[in-house]
């Protein structure tokens, strides 16, 4: 058995009264793909912050090539060898992409004053995109040129200078196209042959099948257990994830079509876009599919005019709308559930009764025209109660829960909208596996109750577990229209890349 | 709870830290004589310029020989009125003997002047306000000091000679009453003003203000300024031209005085700071103890020009010390 | 179960703890500095003192609030002490010179700070001017000319007595102008915590996208904020002019630092979102409270500034440490 290059012992940390790692294990080998699962709010986070010194330990032992160290900060872990790629990506947009992977260990010619060794710095870039198998023209590019996933490719350049011997990557996948992922997971791979380790925190099970090596499973701050990927079953890391086996990861119904509640007619987002048509029925949860940049969150947008759109028509019930701004999209019964909750869902800094009755606050208009904020807190406690959104106190700003209950606090709003037509942008991207049961059970609910679905997904799993209908979007158009029992990843992904 | 209170209490500690750091500091002087339970509050346009200065010590220097508590005060800068305002009302609800004032707006103080007048005798010095019950004005006669600056320029001037007035902020009466006086006293000799500008009492204003007269016209022969940063400012754009230009200005300010000294300034119209202060705590005095006062009491102006130069720059020195 | 019912009491509890301290920290700050100064000086805590700084504060507390509402909503108004002044020349213009009594006087300038406020929301929202720090400090210099050029910079005094009331006379010992800011911090928490348009105001603060995609109509609010703190600077120089009565062209100079301030140390945040009314107050209760003792003590007025920007960058880093802590939970 190879050797441990980083061992976490009996690790504990709590937040005032909060505790959040209780006695967490995590042994990690060099050459393997160790991947972290638990749901959010389990420790992960915490765990990895502790490892890159942005926390400290309250107790517990760091063991690093056999040797009881001590991380004062990010710098010192860093020194140690230890490199992490964070979902949001830690780059500088503006900057070449030889500068970012240099950036703040630049070369220079002479001394610690002298100029800056422009060429050499280059030249090294170059040899590192090779290595990850791009083209080494890319070094003298600026950065916000690239696509996400180049932009992350640097991010792992970034830890290659470092000479890193532990690679840290928070769900590396999670904003990446099909293309990009694979070109990730050989990337991954060549690193893992090359004998680094890699701690990678993932909710996809797929990847964590196709690339893990072992699995610590974290459930309320406890390491749960530590498994082969190769010898256990998926059934049982849910188990040990959740507490309890799910019966189900789709827990899709059968629906009762009725009525064309939505439509858009000759629909173009923008003057050189193609002019779309769509109908979608009440009790439909639609699906729609597509690369990364298929213009799928720009048709949502402009459905909801959060962007102008360039031409066309927009009906409900049959009914001609104009929709030109959000609030008319809100009154005519649409909800938006974006793909960002932080940057445009949500009022992080405020409290979860102020963010629920957002949209639909002239309803809780008292005498005199002023609201009532105890009819406010009812409303939002009435879904927190619905939703179970965790912790249920509705005084809590947004920024205090975690990503799936972040989001349930997003669908709350909506429904407090009393709308009829809802559109998800990738509901359930980066959010635990019981929080996307949950709300996938939501969008079972509000089809039931009559509603209907758009939901944009790039997890081709739940658009066939989920959907009664896939669309599938390709450079703006729509390219193929599929009842659910023609749908299969097949399909799906040769409409998504025809003639991309 | 403590991490959360430690904030908080080191806030508290370094700000009376700061007011106990400051207490020491204070601007008052006490002398041993039977007087010295009296006490006189000046509070002046600013406490942070040189003219205000010798204001300051011409009143300290009365407190220490007549033996009595002075306290000074005035805000950071002449703008800021309502500071001043305010100042005025923390001294009066000290109940001092008698009050000293210099208001940068007059109008502003008269409501909390003509409350206090009504128990105590209220000073005003270098800028008068009106209302009832003020003991006295003690200043420098704009009109008059602007009139003599003016003669003694034209007396270096042949007539018909083109000159320039520099005056200060708009609605500043002491510059403005200074630029009617030089104003009335050019004409009268026979001068032609080919140009009257505000530069705002300051020196890089007035700098630029001459700058642009002399892009129009350099046959300029003097330049009168309603004070002497002013007329510095000119200076440095009428040597920049290497032209000889005569040059007046107000205040008789040690930097001022220096420069005629050096060939730069012509002369300059000396107010007496220093005795505004001085006398202005002396009449204080008299009306507390209920002697009669004149309702206006003239400070008095020196023309200072390069005869008299040294020996007025030496009195200053000797009262900023 | 049971044990997570209990952690979430316990949380509770420590959080109700910490809200009370984060809601009335700079209220203790007060406290203690009122301790302070009641131990140095034996004038500072006298009926006729705390009146003083009542009357003094009220000017400087009706531009803090107006300038709470920019500040919520992630802007910023340099443009009320100009605003201030020329609602006042105006004035001046309207019931002095023009003998247009007092009444039309007052409607005057509260007309003109609110014109100037909307001046500045219309800046902002409909020729897109990339911040309101550009918006309002092109009109903090158009207004500060105005004011300068109307009377040709002369200070005008002998307003009517209605419009002194407001800033020079009394009920019993308490100042009407103070009697003013608290009515007027009244209506703002009711208009902040309880109306719509006042709720808008911190969501739009809170994150502007997700308010716009919430179905808030941005620039009709950004507007509204601007016309108030336009309109609040116009009712502040009504209780000054009342205060000295006179009106001059350089009134108000600065001032919008000084109601900054006031916000900043009352706890708001300039990042949006994060601001009360009452933490306003005392914010501008602290800084004339400060003034007032150092005068007291006779601290030279350069000493002053010192100390009352130590106070400043004290009481926002307090309010870094107090947001450390909570955003490390």
């Amino acid at each position: 058995m190879p050797e441990e290059i980083l061992v976490m012992k009996d690790v504990y940390k709590s937040f005032q009264s909060n505790h959040v790692l209780k006695g967490v294990n995590l042994g990690v080998r060099r050459g393997e793909v160790h991947v972290l699962l638990g749901e959010n709010g389990a420790g992960k986070s915490t765990l990895i912050k502790i490892i890159t010194g942005a926390y400290a330990m309250d107790k517990g032992e760091m063991i690093w090539e056999g040797k009881p160290v001590r991380v004062t900060g990010p710098i010192a872990s860093m020194e140690l060898g230890i490199a992490t790629i964070y979902q949001e990506l830690n780059v500088i947009p503006e900057l070449a992409v030889y500068e970012n992977i240099f950036l703040g260990r630049e070369l220079k010619k002479g001394g610690k004053f002298g100029m800056l060794d422009r060429s050499t710095m280059i030249k090294q870039a170059e040899e590192l995109l090779v290595r990850l198998g791009q083209d080494p023209k890319l070094a003298t590019v600026q950065l916000n040129k690239l696509g996400i996933g180049q932009q992350q490719l640097v991010e792992i350049a970034k830890a290659l200078i470092l000479d890193a011997k532990v690679l840290i990557m928070d769900e590396p996948t999670s904003s990446l196209s099909g293309v990009e992922v694979e070109q990730l997971y050989k990337i991954v791979e060549q690193l893992r042959a090359e004998g680094m380790a890699i701690v990678f925190i993932s909710h996809r099970f797929e990847e964590i099948q196709r690339l893990g090596n072992r699995i610590t499973i974290l459930r309320d701050g406890q390491g749960v257990e530590t498994v082969e990927v190769a010898t256990t079953h998926q059934d049982y890391w849910i188990e040990l994830m959740v507490g309890r086996s799910l019966d189900e990861k789709f827990p899709k119904k059968e629906f009762v079509r009725g009525e064309i509640g939505f439509k858009i007619e000759n629909f173009k987002v923008t003057a050189n876009s193609p002019a779309l048509n769509m109908e979608v029925h009440y009790g439909e949860i639609l699906g729609v599919s597509g690369l990364v940049g298929a213009g799928r969150t720009e048709l949502a947008r402009a459905i909801f005019a959060a962007d102008k759109r360039h031409s066309g028509e927009i009906y409900i019930d049959g009914v001609k709308q104009k929709i030109t701004n959000p609030r008319q999209a809100i009154e005519a019964g649409i909800a938006f559930i974006t793909e960002d909750r932080k940057s445009e869902g949500l009022l992080l800094d405020l409290p979860l009764d102020f963010n629920v009755c957002l949209a639909n606050m002239k309803a809780f208009k008292g005498s005199r025209k002023l609201l009532n904020p105890a009819k406010m807190r009812k409303e939002a406690a009435k879904y927190v109660k619905e939703l179970q959104i965790r912790p249920g106190s509705i005084e809590l700003n947004a920024r205090n829960f975690s990503g799936g209950n972040q989001q349930k606090v997003v669908i709350a709003k909506w429904l407090c909208t009393k709308a009829k037509i809802f559109i998800f942008d990738e509901p359930t991207r980066g959010i635990d596996i019981g929080a996307k049961v949950e709300v996938y059970r939501l969008m079972n609910h509000l089809v039931d109750e009559g509603a209907l679905v758009l939901m944009i997904s790039s997890d081709l799993p739940e658009i066939l577990g989920m959907c009664d209908r896939v669309l599938v979007m390709n450079q703006g158009d729509i390219t193929a229209n599929l009842p659910i029992a023609e749908a299969t990843q097949e399909t799906i992904m040769k409409a998504a890349t025809i003639g991309a | 709870m403590k991490k959360v209170l430690t904030p908080f209490l080191s806030f508290a500690l370094v700000s009376s830290l700061f007011l106990a750091a400051c207490n020491d500091d204070q601007s008052s002087s006490s002398g041993s004589n039977s007087d010295a339970d009296k006490n006189v509050s000046v509070v002046l346009k600013t406490t942070s310029s040189p003219y205000w200065k010798y204001v300051e010590a011409g009143a300290k220097k009365a407190g220490e020989d007549l033996g009595i508590n002075v306290t000074i005060v005035g805000p950071s800068a002449e703008s800021e009125v309502i500071q001043q305002v305010n100042m005025l009302e923390d001294q009066i609800s000290q109940s001092p003997d008698a009050i000293l004032i210099s208001p940068t707006q007059p109008d502003t103080v008269i409501p909390a002047l003509e409350r206090a007048a009504k128990d105590i005798p209220v000073v005003l010095i270098d800028s008068d306000a009106t209302f009832n019950g003020k003991t006295t004005f003690i200043g420098t006669e704009n009109f008059s000091a602007g009139q003599e600056g003016g003669k003694q320029l034209a007396n270096m001037l042949q007539k018909g000679d083109k000159v320039v007035l520099i005056s200060g902020a708009l609605g500043n009466p002491a510059t403005d009453e200074r630029i009617k006086g030089a104003k009335a006293a050019l004409e009268e000799a026979g001068m032609v003003i080919v140009s009257e500008q505000p530069a705002d009492s300051d020196k890089t204003k007035a700098m630029s203000v001459m700058e642009n007269i002399l892009e129009k016209d350099q046959d300029i022969k003097g330049v009168f300024s309603a004070n002497d940063d002013m007329a510095l400012g000119v200076l440095r754009a009428v040597q920049a031209k290497n032209l000889d230009i005569k040059i007046f200005g107000t205040d008789g300010t040690e930097e001022a005085v220096k420069s005629i000294l050096d060939n730069g300034l012509t002369g300059t119209v000396a107010q007496n700071p220093y005795n505004m202060g001085y006398q202005g705590v002396e009449t204080a005095v008299k009306a507390i103890s209920g002697e009669s006062i004149d309702s206006r009491i003239d400070s008095g102006i020196t023309i200072i020009t390069k005869e008299n130069a040294q020996e007025h720059l030496d009195f200053l020195k000797s009262i900023s010390k | 179960m049971s044990e997570l019912i209990e952690t979430l009491k316990v949380e509770k509890k420590e959080q109700g703890w910490k809200k009370l301290l984060s809601k009335f920290g700079s209220l203790l700050a007060l406290i203690i500095l009122m301790a302070v100064l009641t131990m140095t000086t034996d004038k500072f805590l006298t009926v006729s003192n705390l009146m003083n700084i009542a009357r003094q504060s009220s000017i400087n507390a009706l531009l803090a609030i107006g300038m709470l509402l920019p500040i919520l909503t992630a802007g910023i108004d340099l443009s009320v002490g100009s605003i201030l002044a020329v609602s006042i020349m105006v004035m001046g213009i309207v019931s002095v010179n023009m003998q247009m009594g007092a009444v039309a006087g007052i409607a005057v300038c509260l007309l003109i700070g609110a014109g100037f406020g909307l001046l500045n929301g219309l800046l902002l929202t409909k020729l897109r001017l990339p911040h309101p720090f550009i918006s309002t400090l092109g009109t903090m210099n158009i207004a500060r000319g105005i004011a300068l050029i109307i009377t040709a910079a002369a200070p005008i005094a002998g307003f009517p007595y209605l419009v002194q009331f407001l800033g020079s006379e009394f009920v019993g010992p308490i100042p009407v102008s103070f009697l003013l800011v608290i009515a007027v911090y009244i209506i703002f928490h009711i208009f902040l915590t309880r109306t719509q348009t006042g709720r808008y105001i911190y969501a739009i603060g809170g994150n502007k996208e997700a308010a716009r995609l919430s179905g808030i109509n941005v620039d009709r609010v950004l507007i509204i904020v601007y016309t108030i703190s336009g309109f609040m600077a116009a009712l502040a120089g009504l209780v000054m002019v009342g205060r000295v009565n006179s009106a001059f062209p350089l009134a108000g100079l600065s001032y919008e630092l000084d109601a900054i301030a006031a916000v900043i140390i009352g706890g708001a945040s300039f990042f949006g979102g994060v601001g009360t009314v009452w933490g306003t107050l005392i914010g501008a209760l602290i800084i004339a409270v400060l003034r007032n003792g150092l005068n007291l003590l006779n601290v030279s007025a350069d000493f002053q500034m010192t100390v009352i920007g130590v106070v400043i960058i004290a009481a926002v880093f307090v309010d870094v440490l107090r947001q450390r802590k909570s955003k490390a939970n």
